[in-house]
Formats: structure tokens, sequence, C-alpha cells
């Protein structure tokens, strides 16, 4: 049976996007601040989803209580308190991984349940850095050493930057080390998350 | 009694998406950004190069490292000034079929 691809993180859509989208395989597509919870269009589901930036526990609790326990709701980190929140909470459905996140200690593996998701956006902007980049990939394979479920999204805000299922899967494999595509992180991961939320 | 020698596994991969005049100027930019990554040790191991068939570059490398090299070809944001995205297009063990049903 074929692989059912989802990209999980689009920050806008415009009808090329979604007939790139399309071309390239993908059956839904998670587009941050679109209006209505669903839509169809040239055979892909767009989905709408929530990406906010908390940097305390309030700033979670607030976000996942506003949008409702069935929304996508991803949580970007900006301190530790909010991670530790972000990463426990059912209602959370992704914990997105930056730059200036806090470290994945003993601690943060002890309690971590959610799934991480990186976008290749967000991995091109901490590239720029050194230390971002160290940041960012440390957190991803201490993560995946620890069982947790990755998901790997194109970040694209342009029909240029959607990129192809195999290479996001791909992406995967190598952030956790790994020799071949992995392409659960962009098909059986999110579909799960899609599958919890009655959106699949 | 002679060692046997084995010959590495190569994997060739096709990328789309390239704005700029010349493929040197692409594999100069992809080296650049896998060699901040991986080092001068890593660009070796991977045995990463351009193969030039018609007008799609194609990059070769260790089957090992296909996917460093596919991360390296994501983090490629500018080729000569220009705003570019690599997409990779077919990944492949022979240029035969690399080429077949493009």
């Amino acid at each position: 049976m074929a692989k059912i691809y989802v990209d999980f993180y689009v920050r806008k859509i415009d009808e090329e996007m979604v007939s790139r989208l399309a071309m390239f395989g993908y059956s839904s597509a998670c587009v941050e601040g679109m209006r209505g919870r669903m839509h169809s269009f040239s055979g892909v589901r767009l989905l709408e989803k929530v990406v906010v930036e908390a940097s305390s526990r309030g700033d979670v609790l607030e976000a996942v209580r506003v949008s409702g326990a069935k929304a996508l709701v991803s949580v970007v980190p900006a301190t530790r308190e909010a991670l530790m929140t972000a990463c426990r909470d059912e209602r959370v459905a992704t914990v997105m991984v930056h730059g200036g996140i806090a470290e994945f200690d003993r601690h943060v593996a002890e309690i971590f349940r959610n799934p991480i998701e990186v976008s290749v956006s967000e991995l091109v902007n901490c590239f720029q850095n050194e230390k971002t980049w160290r940041n960012v990939t440390s957190f991803i394979r201490k993560a995946h050493l620890n069982g947790r479920q990755i998901i790997v999204s194109s970040g694209a805000s342009s029909a240029e930057e959607v990129l192809p299922p195999h290479q996001l899967a791909h992406v995967a494999a190598a952030l956790t080390d790994g020799k071949a595509g992995y392409y659960e992180t962009v098909s059986v991961h999110p579909l799960q998350i899609l599958r919890e939320r009655s959106l699949a | 009694m002679r060692k046997k020698v084995f010959k590495s596994r190569k994997r060739y991969i096709m990328v789309n998406g390239i704005k700029a005049n010349s493929s040197h100027e692409v594999e100069s930019a992809v080296k650049e950004v896998f060699g901040r990554l991986f080092g001068l040790e890593g660009l070796s191991l991977s045995g990463l190069r351009t193969v030039h068939l018609g007008k799609l570059p194609v990059f070769s490398c260790n089957h090992d490292w296909t996917p460093k090299v596919i991360l390296a070809l994501s983090l490629v944001r500018q080729i000569e000034g220009k705003k570019t995205v690599l997409k990779t297009v077919k990944i492949s063990g022979t240029i035969k079929s690399l080429l077949k049903n493009r």
C-alpha cells in the first residue's frame, strides 16, 4: 500500500503551493493560521494549525485552552519552563524545536510525552549560527535516543520552499544518524496525531 | 591469500530547482555546506562529487552518506546571490536507472 504523506507545517497557502503539494504526493498539509478547520483542494486536505510561541507555563496552558482539545497546537518553547509544560500536556500536538530551545536533559527526558517537530526552514535559520545548530541537532538526537517521535516538515512560506516527502525523510535520517530515509517522520507519526484528533 | 576488496556502493541524487548559470557553482555551494556540517574528513569519506548529465547536475556519494548529502542539499538556500531551494528529484544506485522514467 502506498504511503500517505503529511506536510505538518506550512506557513501560508496559495494555489501554487497546493498544486506543488499534490505533485509531491502529499495527502494532507497543516497550515498555520488558516481560517476554518479543514478544506480540501486538488486532493490535498488542508488542516488548521496553531503555532504558539510560549515563554511560560501560563502561555502554554492558555493557548491550548483557547484552541480546544481537538486543535493542532504546536508550541515553540522559548524557556525551559514552557518546554517542561509543552512536552507533557496531552493537548499539545507537537513541540517545535528551534535554535534557542532548552537542553534535553534527564529531567526533560523523564516527562517528555509529545512528539517533537522540526521544520527545514528553521534548520536553515539555525545553520547560520554554530550554537543554534548545535542546540537543534543535539536536542533531536537525544530525543530520538529516548524514543520520542520526530516529525519533519518543510515550514514553507512559498511554493518554491515545499519539499518532497522523501527529501524530508532523508533530512530526518541525517539528523538521527540513520543510514536510510526515515519515512515515519512524514507519514506514520503525523498521521497518528491527526487520527488522535479525528482529522485523518 | 589475496584480500577481497569491495567496491563501494554509490547513490546518485538528481537535483532540481537550480537557478545558477553554471553547475560548478552549485557543486561548490553544496560542498561548502557539506564541509561546514561534516568537515573535510566527511567530505572525503562521503565521496561526494558531481556528475554532469545534461542540464541537471547529479550528485554521487557513498550510499551510507545519502541522508547527509540530502541534508546539505536542503540547507543550500543561495547560489551566486540568487535564492535557490534544491529539491531531490530521484535517488538511484545507477545512472542508467536514474535516467529511466525521469
